[in-house]
């Protein structure tokens, strides 16, 4: 099964950049089109590729009905064909949501419901394409957008290797016409490409994949740890998902500048955030845009007063949950926990400035920051081991565990018990201060390169792939697990 | 002054292209080096407990050429000793086998070796037509990565890698090894570079001590007894290679008690041998005449035999090979006798270190880790 960790998807693209080369800029996007469907029937199946056909052809066609001086109701079209993508998704998805309602109440009152979830085939990439298309039919609607012309244009688009897995959740008006024809790659283009890549797999091979391994130790026998052991579990929990995802976004952003293609970014150190607003804007960015373009704006925004703020607010967090899974870990964890953080520092502001103020503390200084970005992080870390859990039940036995004094389990190997080696727990920690220092610079000094001048970074391309292919967790002997967002 | 300055624009960027395909190139060389340097280190050298390790590449290091080419899996590299046919016979023989090497891999390594050597015979031992895949990727590594590449060695992994083996990993065994980087131990460096002593005696693997035979535990019953079809077909295509290169091709079941050689095995290849025109031997109906005692002659309670067991098998079998092939007793041959001297003294001198410690401790103290 390729991935973008795999061997064959290295062959892909090393093939497809061959074939650009020989081929007309016009005609490249078939080459592009050519490798998505190849990665999407090797990655996801044939179920994969029948419903991203089935969603596209419909999004298609809506788009159609929905442009132009049509007499008939557009707003009816409209509302039936985003009515078609949710109803997709959710047979896929939600299916068995009713029946994790009633689990989830069952824990809270003591009455335990058991069920056998219903199987449904995993379609690969729905959640992502499926928003692209809403978002394409309503932009369209709305007369931001020209519908495309080309179904060839628009099958590119959702399918497009580079943001189907994992997103970014892309916007048809930014890259409807990039795809179609990608824009010369300069040696420039190519180096920042493969300096992009080579980051995002030394955050998933270097610091991601060993992160996982203290992470399914400890969540593995979570009884038999506690106190500052779950801590750490689920502090690793929080860098592992933020290196997981961001490095897989990494990959694709460089492999589609390889290409000529800019795709939307989706992170911007998330964990430099002092507050949970903040955070959101800096996290999972492209699905953030998605549910304040098409949600929290249409729905008023922030325009009809505090209440109705706070509302639409709530609904755009329980979306946001939602969208990750059809579980109230998911719904909790990733959106109404963090609404409620999110509401209370609100409300809760004034004290906070007036207690700065008691205090004589200068809001701006170092110490102040590092205060609210570790708060931040902590808040986050919370909802992460919501996310992380198979029930409610289960978080809270990780939450009261944390307070219990430190266990660890009796047969815990590695350091800290924690299921990794000295040496694998050296490399992670060398990995991590990289990661830090790396991710301070891009906080000081936004894009512009570490290291300057084409040689050098030439240079710093091979020593940075010699250290992946030393000391990265990838073939066998590591049980590399797939990256966490693509289950979404 | 215009015209100028565009003569200035072309040489500055000619010049930066001259220097970003030097610098280009000049990294990739250096990078190329340095994996090339990481892989020879991190590779397994099969210094310690387990040498079958080092049993193809071994091949390579032999310049002579062999009149009986011998191609199994353990059966054949654990029950037949190279240094007794010389000994004895003065035959010049060679063992191309490996821990559980399928019978495509038996076919992929003679067809390699017949690049290097026509022997007049290839002694097959058939216990891997039993064997449908390979049960573990170090099997197969331990086949494949000391081989030199050709199109057998590609057509060889592509024929009986596992599931999750990549043949990426087989071209760049640094991805398959790159792991071992906190388990380095000395013989890792000293063997990364340097040329790595010979571990067996022409594909022999000696062992002098000795555990008796005890039963074995019944084995599960098959719903059907037929080989697998590809080892028959591979069996074909081993049988074609020999007679496209007049080799003799002897088949053989050593005389390992386990795993059990039952009787619908036997008829087929009894049934195969007659139809082809083949000589077959199966040595668990001689082990009589052979001399063989399996509370003496084996080192694992009967699986394998020992080196006193091996050379019993090896004079007895190297007596019919005479007979009926008229091999050659290259004794008197000054260039072979000086190679095989040589060799055979190592083994003697070999066979009593390991004689003397097992009589002394009770074990061999190399192969305690492998067995415990």
């Amino acid at each position: 099964m390729m991935s973008y960790t795999s061997y064959g998807f290295i062959l892909l693209v090393a093939m497809g950049l061959v074939m650009a080369r020989f081929v007309p800029q016009k005609h490249r996007g078939w080459i592009l089109l050519a490798m998505s469907l190849l990665f999407m029937g090797s990655a996801g199946g044939g179920y994969t590729i029948c419903f991203w056909f089935i969603s596209t052809a419909a999004g298609f066609a809506a788009a159609f009905f929905l442009s132009g001086e049509k007499t008939f109701p557009k707003r009816l079209v409209l509302i039936a064909a985003v009515a078609f993508q949710l109803g997709l998704l959710a047979y896929f998805k939600y299916v068995n949501l009713p029946f994790y309602t009633l689990e989830a109440l069952g824990e809270i009152t003591g009455r335990p419901y058991e069920f056998e979830p219903a199987d449904r085939v995993s379609i690969l990439g729905i959640s992502f394409y499926t928003l692209m298309i809403i978002g394409y039919n309503v932009d369209v609607y709305r007369g931001e957008i020209k519908a495309a012309r080309s179904f060839f244009q628009f099958s590119l688009f959702v399918g497009y290797f580079g943001h189907f897995v994992q997103g970014p959740i892309d916007s048809f008006k930014e890259m409807g016409e990039s795809l179609k024809k990608p824009s010369l790659t300069t040696f420039r283009d190519l180096q920042a490409g493969c300096l992009r890549i080579l980051l995002g797999l030394f955050k998933k091979l270097m610091i991601s994949e060993r992160l996982a391994v203290i992470v399914d130790t400890i969540y593995g026998d979570y009884s038999s740890y506690g106190g500052w052991y779950l801590f750490l579990a689920a502090a690793s929990f929080s860098l592992q998902l933020y290196t997981d995802f961001s490095g897989c976004m990494d990959i694709v952003a460089g492999v589609s500048r390889l290409f000529g293609i800019r795709l939307a970014e989706n992170f911007r150190q998330p964990y430099f955030s002092e507050t949970i607003a903040e955070f959101w804007r800096r996290w999972h960015i492209t699905l953030g845009a998605f549910l304040r373009k098409y949600v929290y704006i249409p729905l008023g925004g922030n325009r009809k007063g505090k209440l109705r703020k706070y509302l639409n607010i709530t609904v755009v967090f329980f979306l946001s949950g939602l969208w990750h899974g059809g579980k109230w870990t998911f719904i909790i964890g990733t959106g109404l926990l963090q609404c409620a953080y999110m509401i209370a520092g609100e409300l809760l502001r004034p004290l906070s400035d007036r207690l700065f103020g008691l205090l004589h503390l200068d809001p701006a200084s170092l110490a102040a920051k590092g205060f609210r970005r570790l708060r931040t992080f902590l808040l986050v870390t919370a909802g992460f081991v919501l996310f992380r859990s198979d029930s409610l039940t289960m978080a809270g036995e990780i939450f009261a565990g944390m307070l219990a004094p430190a266990r660890y389990a009796e047969y815990g190997e590695g350091v800290l018990y924690s299921g990794l080696g000295t040496a694998d727990f050296t490399v992670l920690l060398i990995s991590l201060v990289i990661l830090f220092l790396f991710s301070l610079w891009r906080e000081k000094n936004g894009d512009r390169p570490v290291v300057r001048g084409e040689g050098m970074q030439t240079i710093l391309c091979f020593g940075i792939t010699f250290v992946i292919i030393l000391f990265g967790c990838y073939g066998k002997g590591y049980d590399m697990s797939s990256f966490i967002y693509s289950q979404f | 002054m215009r015209a100028d300055n565009m003569t200035s624009d072309k040489k500055t960027t000619d010049r930066e292209g001259i220097f970003r395909y030097i610098t280009l190139l000049g990294t990739g060389i250096i990078f190329a080096g340095m994996v090339w340097a990481a892989q020879s280190l991190l590779a397994p050298k099969y210094m310690g407990a387990v040498i079958e390790g080092n049993f193809t590449e071994e091949y390579y290091q032999d310049h002579t050429e062999h009149e009986l080419l011998i191609v199994g899996n353990c059966e054949s590299y654990e029950n037949i000793s190279p240094m007794t046919l010389w000994e004895d016979y003065g035959i010049t023989s060679y063992i191309r086998g490996n821990s559980n090497q399928l019978i495509p891999q038996s076919y992929y390594l003679l067809k390699e070796a017949l690049r290097y050597e026509k022997p007049k015979v290839v002694l097959l031992n058939i216990q891997a037509m039993t064997v449908e895949e390979q049960s573990s990727e170090e099997y197969n590594r331990m086949v494949f990565d000391g081989m030199r590449w050709s199109e057998d060695k590609l057509k060889g992994i592509l024929e009986s890698r596992m599931e999750e083996e990549s043949l990426v990993e087989y071209i760049f065994p640094v991805f398959r090894y790159h792991s071992r980087w906190s388990e380095l131990s000395g013989e890792d460096f000293i063997y990364a570079f340097g040329k790595k002593p010979l571990k067996s005696y022409n594909g022999y693997y000696l062992r002098a001590d000795v555990r008796p035979y005890t039963e074995f535990p019944a084995e599960r019953r098959r719903d059907d007894y037929s080989f697998p079809e590809k080892n028959v077909r591979y069996l074909e295509e081993i049988v074609r290679l020999c007679q496209e290169n007049k080799i003799s091709l002897v088949l053989m079941k050593a005389p390992s008690m386990y795993p059990a050689w039952v009787e619908p095995w036997e008829e087929q290849i009894m049934e195969f041998a007659a139809e082809k025109g083949i000589l077959y031997i199966n040595t668990l109906l001689s082990m009589d005449e052979i001399g063989l005692d399996m509370s003496t002659d084996t080192y694992d309670e009967g699986l394998h035999l020992n080196v006193y067991g091996a050379e019993k098998l090896s004079s007895w079998l190297g007596g019919r090979l005479k007979e009926q092939y008229a091999l050659t007793d290259f004794r008197n041959d000054e260039r072979l006798a000086a190679v095989y001297n040589q060799r055979l003294e190592e083994y003697h001198k070999e066979k009593e270190e390991q004689r003397a410690e097992f009589e002394q401790l009770g074990y061999i103290s190399k192969y305690r880790t492998q067995e415990e």
